[in-house]
């Protein structure tokens, strides 16, 4: 990851105290981070953390009740920037939203063209992408056909076509065979390593140890611990610091129900 | 900028739909083909009727027979529309606004592309084959002066496909609520409904007003004259002739009012209603063009125009509120606990053939379709008919029509009340995405899981049916013997459209989307087929109307109710015989159905 790390140079994403209430569930309280450019940034934490739901405001898809979040200098929740903002990021949803009756090249092609880009761009793109997350086999196949680790693949493609400065993912390595999460996390080390940023949310810690410059980690909506991945593998593996956080925090969260 | 990624959404649904035919292989070709010629002929007949009618209706200045037929044409289309019966024929729509926002779109462009998506629909296209004939029959006559006409159906659809839009957004917030509003939407209904039939409440009102002060005078006349009989002004004799002169002239005055007017009181009374109710803008304008009154025409225009922008705003605030809240769909655990609970706590009103898991299922679907936006569209679409029944039995002038009218109100009734509540029988798992999949892992019977489904729409089939038929045999005065036989006749058509819906669940599984229910062609024909099918179970009890009406000897005789008896018992028999081999087929072909379910399940189904 050092080639990661050399290019982080320039804050892209600054989020302050973003909160999100569902009612009285609160899904998201105060939470504050920042990345710099060429940087693998990972939201861990167990479900319903708060994980998506902190992906989901940042990227504009869904109104925090408080916060702040800044993305290349833009208030993303400023309705002039934006649509500036969101040209410039490209989101991979946790659903798997590709249209069967399409081919991935179809899919690809209206991704492109809702991101405005030329005919012929498109194609140089989807012909680059498509071979660098191994998918020219399936191009012209139906998505329906597809498995479900080949369909998450197409949506990264449609993230990375666009040719984004920051990628937000929500659980990417999600129902993927770890050989092609390898080479797709081997992929995205790359975009990093040019500049480009990473953002995304995941449960599988073996593939964060190995794929992430810095770490945040959740628990029932609180941003409990953030740290570099040197700093901890240093000490231990990372899926026994996670844990190790995650049962006091439990413990804690316990306390503080009863208590009330 | 906008207009670029509307036009990379319509190229998308075309891919979408070619792709759908190029894979559905010769059956679906020669669906499309057979569609394709179906509709058009529709269209092409609409839309030469329409223009015949309208040359000859409009060259005779014949403005009741205009009016009934626009009247006619707007409430097929608002019909169509509310009842949800074209909303799988729309060659692609709207894709979820969650998805859209991932795009270089903002919440105005969102809202914007579906909209401008979700309007182009089959139903559109047919009313505008059917406008555009009568547009053409009022230019050929009128002149110059009939072109205001396209204004008038461009303003009404604006109304129209606004109200529409609001109304969708509408349920979808309370859908997506773990709040308890569904009571508002009823309460809305209901004001809704009301200001739709307070019109003509007026109207009965203001017709009996009018009698009254007839007979008043009437009455004042006769006292008149008896004071002067007893002044001894008159003798007894000229008193006779005086009363019997003025009896006789209040009776000639009614008799020829009565001859005379009938149909200018018709003209009036719905001339007034659709003054009052925007839908009837329309209509209205459109006398009033024939009358060369362009001031009128031009209120009805801007009026319409006006609602619309209200209502488009209201469906922007809807949009805004389900973006800012991020309303999400959840059953909420009480219903849960509830639907587990119930089961045991009413152990003793369990019914034949049906364990306590049934009833959990039953409850548990019951809840999912209460939440579900659909069911307030469907149930939303109750406005018009009963608009039309109650509308029909408050018109004074029409009582004797109505008396005439009345068995076949009721069999029209009945077959509205199965074409309403198909809607929900044909999507017995369609609700959750995830309910079937759950269902085919419990260890349950496969029938008992499907009477649970069938019993959860019981509630439905009640509520429509109660206030069809329930409406028609109070507003057209018919026997008792033969409300009771309606409503008996409500068991039937509930047995017949869960079989139909059943067997079309078990052999063509749809995809199943929590905001959307659209699925291939022919899934989409079968489900139209078997929605006429179901027809079938009207049939006994119409004929045994005709009969009870044809042969007077019988009257008295509830031949109607009998037969419906012995259909209801037939029915559940038949119900309970059946229901255990499609229980049996499920079992056979669920792993068929799963994979159906898994493919379906993971792209966002267009809608």
């Amino acid at each position: 990851m050092s080639n990661v790390s050399e290019c982080a140079n320039k804050q892209v994403l600054l989020v302050e105290g973003l909160t999100k209430h569902y009612g009285n569930l609160l899904a998201v309280e105060g939470i504050s981070f920042s990345v710099n450019r060429g940087e693998v940034y990972v939201l861990l934490g167990p479900n319903g953390a708060g994980k998506s739901t902190t992906i989901k405001m940042i990227t504009g898809s869904l109104v925090p009740n408080a916060g702040k979040v800044n993305i290349l200098g833009l208030n993303i929740w400023e309705p002039d920037s934006v649509l500036h903002v969101k040209r410039q990021i490209s989101v991979v949803p946790e659903e798997l939203i590709v249209y069967g009756n399409l081919t991935a090249r179809e899919f690809l092609t209206f991704v492109g063209r809702m991101y405005l880009m030329s005919p012929d761009r498109i194609r140089n793109r989807i012909a680059e992408v498509s071979e660098v997350l191994a998918i020219e086999n399936v191009l012209d196949k139906f998505a329906n056909e597809y498995s479900r680790g080949m369909k998450k693949r197409v949506l990264i493609a449609g993230a990375l076509i666009t040719n984004p400065k920051i990628i937000f993912m929500d659980e990417p390595f999600d129902s993927m065979d770890p050989i092609v999460a390898r080479s797709l996390h081997k992929h995205l080390i790359d975009f990093a390593g040019l500049g480009g940023t990473i953002v995304y949310t995941s449960h599988v810690l073996e593939l964060v140890e190995r794929f992430c410059s810095r770490f945040a980690i959740m628990y029932a909506g609180r941003l409990l611990e953030e740290s570099r991945i040197e700093s901890v593998l240093e000490k231990s593996s990372l899926s026994d610091y996670f844990h190790g956080v995650i049962e006091k925090a439990s413990k804690m969260h316990e306390t503080r129900s009863v208590s009330r | 900028m906008i207009w670029l990624q509307i036009n990379a959404l319509i190229g998308l649904r075309v891919k979408h739909l070619t792709n759908q035919l190029q894979k559905g292989g010769c059956l679906d070709s020669r669906l499309i083909i057979l569609l394709f010629i179906g509709f058009c002929i529709a269209c092409g007949g609409s839309f030469a009727f329409t223009l015949g009618y309208g040359l000859k209706f409009f060259r005779d200045d014949d403005r009741v027979s205009v009016l009934i037929a626009c009247d006619i044409l707007v409430g097929i289309f608002f019909l169509t529309t509310l009842s949800n019966a074209f909303v799988e024929s729309r060659p692609g729509g709207s894709i979820s606004q969650d998805y859209l926002l991932t795009f270089p779109v903002d919440l105005r462009g969102a809202f914007l592309i579906r909209l401008l998506s979700s309007s182009i629909s089959l139903r559109l296209m047919w009313f505008l084959s059917v406008t555009l004939g009568v547009g053409i029959a009022f230019v050929a006559i009128k002149g110059i002066g009939g072109w205001p006409f396209f204004i008038l159906a461009v303003s009404f659809l604006w109304m129209v496909e606004s109200g529409g839009a609001a109304m969708r957004e509408l349920f979808e917030s309370f859908s997506r609520s773990n709040r308890r509003i569904q009571l508002y939407v009823f309460m809305i209904i209901t004001l809704f409904m009301m200001a739709a039939f307070g019109p003509y409440l007026i109207i009965r009102q203001t017709s009996l007003q009018q009698s009254k002060v007839v007979n008043s005078e009437f009455r004042k006349e006769t006292a008149r004259l008896s004071r002067l009989y007893h002044k001894r002004e008159i003798t007894f004799e000229d008193f006779k002739s005086y009363s019997q002169m003025n009896r006789e002239k209040f009776d000639r005055y009614f008799e020829e009012r009565n001859k005379a007017s009938k149909i200018s009181n018709v003209y009036g009374s719905l001339l007034s209603a659709n003054a009052l109710i925007p839908l009837g803008w329309f209509s209205y304008g459109i006398v009033m063009l024939q009358c060369n009154n362009p001031p009128m025409v031009f209120l009805c225009t801007a009026g319409m125009m006006g609602v619309g922008c209200v209502f488009l705003v209201f469906a922007y605030k809807f949009s805004q509120l389900i973006f800012e809240k991020q309303l999400l769909f959840r059953l909420p655990y009480s219903h849960m606990k509830l639907s587990c609970d119930i089961p045991r706590r009413f152990n003793w009103i369990r019914l034949p053939c049906t364990t306590n898991s049934t009833l959990a299922v039953a409850y548990f679907s019951f809840f999912i379709m209460l939440r579900a936006s659909k069911t307030y569209q469907i149930l939303a679409s109750l406005i018009i008919p009963l608009g039309i029944i109650i509308g029909v039995g408050s018109t004074h002038f029409l009582d004797e029509f109505a008396q005439s009218i009345a068995p076949v109100a009721l069999i029209c009734c009945s077959a509205l009340t199965l074409f309403i509540t198909n809607n929900w029988a044909l999507s017995l798992f369609q609700f959750d995405k995830s309910e079937f999949p759950r269902f085919a892992q419990s260890p349950m019977p496969r029938d008992q899981v499907l009477i649970g489904k069938n019993l959860s729409l019981a509630p439905f089939f009640v509520v429509v049916g109660c206030l069809l038929l329930g409406l028609v045999c109070v507003k057209f005065r018919l026997d008792y013997i033969d409300c009771l036989g309606s409503l008996i006749q409500l068991l039937s058509l509930w047995v017949t459209a869960c079989l139909i819906g059943n067997c079309f669940f078990i052999r063509f599984p749809a995809a199943s989307n929590k905001r959307s229910a659209k699925s291939g062609l022919t899934h989409l024909v079968f489900h139209r087929l078997l929605n006429a099918s179901t027809l079938i179970a009207v049939v006994p009890g119409a004929i045994s109307l005709l009969i009870q009406m044809r042969y007077e000897s019988l009257s008295g005789f509830p031949i109607y109710f009998f037969v419906e008896m012995a259909q209801g018992v037939i029915s559940l028999l038949v119900y309970d015989y059946i229901v255990r081999k499609q229980g049996a087929r499920l079992q056979i072909c669920e792993v068929e159905l799963l994979e159906a379910y898994d493919l379906q399940r993971d792209f966002i189904v267009i809608a």
